[in-house]
């Protein structure tokens, strides 16, 4: 088995720190939403509190993590431009080495990249701002969110909003990985 | 020195429009998030209409014009909140007013980045 750069990075981004963000979405949400005072003994609130502290911060930065990687180590493999000699209208095994190139070279692949990537690449960087606004908001209310019904809706409002726009994100990156790999 | 209040008291506070400490923690960063989503919507539609603007989003060649849409997000969302933190300490909107301001933006970014949403806007508005 070998891994090449490319692959090893394009697994961080996707399968490291994207899909522990997605991951761990399921404990915060579930965290948030039990956390309440007729669930859980003063003693676990605290004990819970904690936790989402911890586990909010540490999602934050795995999707900043993503985002940035993405953007800056694995995107520009992705639309890296061909040298003139390789022929951008047909999908040729040269043309593999550009994921970008290859795809727009049939219809039947193209919306990959008109849709999918154009999508992906913008609607990601929203989920920062979503992640580390509730981080901050658990930080903020702490064990108050034991007792604060409205607040802690907000933050799983914003919470699953978040996890939906990864989702799209990802999504569409398993599809294009499949479809066109970084090699 | 914070204080901690009971329910009752909460909801008295509440009614009279009370904000919290947190709430307007929470109410700039919320805020914030959705000052960053739309203004990434905005670079992006803008990008696409005007080459100019492009170029000057093209902050890395490999990246190309996404590293300074994301670039122009990410500041805005940063000094947003800072400016938000600073001011809502003397004076905040309420959580929901907050919450509906963020939600208001949220809308405008994820709008704006739907790509037949956006290349339609630049189809129609672009200079020919």
């Amino acid at each position: 088995m070998h891994l090449t750069d490319r692959e090893l990075w394009t697994l961080v981004h996707g399968m490291g720190f994207g899909a522990l963000y997605l991951l761990a979405f399921a404990g915060g949400i579930a965290g948030l939403y039990s956390l309440r005072t007729k669930l859980v003994t003063v003693e676990g609130i605290l004990d819970r509190v904690s936790r989402l502290r911890w586990g909010s911060a540490v999602m934050a930065v795995c999707v900043w993590l993503t985002v940035i990687v993405g953007t800056f180590i694995v995107y520009p493999w992705y639309r890296a431009k061909p040298p003139e000699a390789i022929d951008t209208k047909a999908q040729s095994a040269e043309l593999m080495d550009y994921p970008r190139y290859w795809l727009l070279a049939s219809e039947e692949t193209a919306e990959y990249h008109h849709f999918g990537m154009e999508w992906k690449e913008h609607v990601a960087w929203i989920t920062p701002f979503l992640a580390t606004a509730v981080a901050v908001g658990v930080f903020a209310y702490g064990k108050e969110l034991s007792t604060d019904r409205r607040a802690r809706f907000i933050l799983m409002g914003l919470f699953i909003l978040s996890f939906a726009l990864s989702g799209v994100a990802g999504l569409f990156g398993a599809l294009i990985t499949k479809a066109a790999p970084i090699i | 020195m914070a204080t901690q209040s009971i329910p009752a008291e909460k909801a008295v506070e509440k009614a009279a429009g009370y904000v919290s400490a947190a709430d307007r923690v929470m109410n700039a960063a919320m805020i914030a998030s959705g000052v960053g989503s739309a203004v990434l919507g905005l670079m992006v539609v803008g990008a696409e209409m005007n080459a100019g603007l492009k170029a000057f989003l093209t902050w890395d060649p490999g990246v190309g014009p996404l590293a300074g849409k994301a670039g122009v997000a990410v500041i805005a969302f940063l000094i947003s909140w800072v400016a938000m933190h600073v001011a809502f300490q003397k004076q905040s909107p309420k959580l929901m007013t907050a919450l509906w301001i963020t939600l208001g933006l949220l809308v405008v970014g994820v709008a704006l980045t739907f790509p037949p949403i956006y290349m339609g806007i630049a189809a129609a508005f672009a200079p020919k």
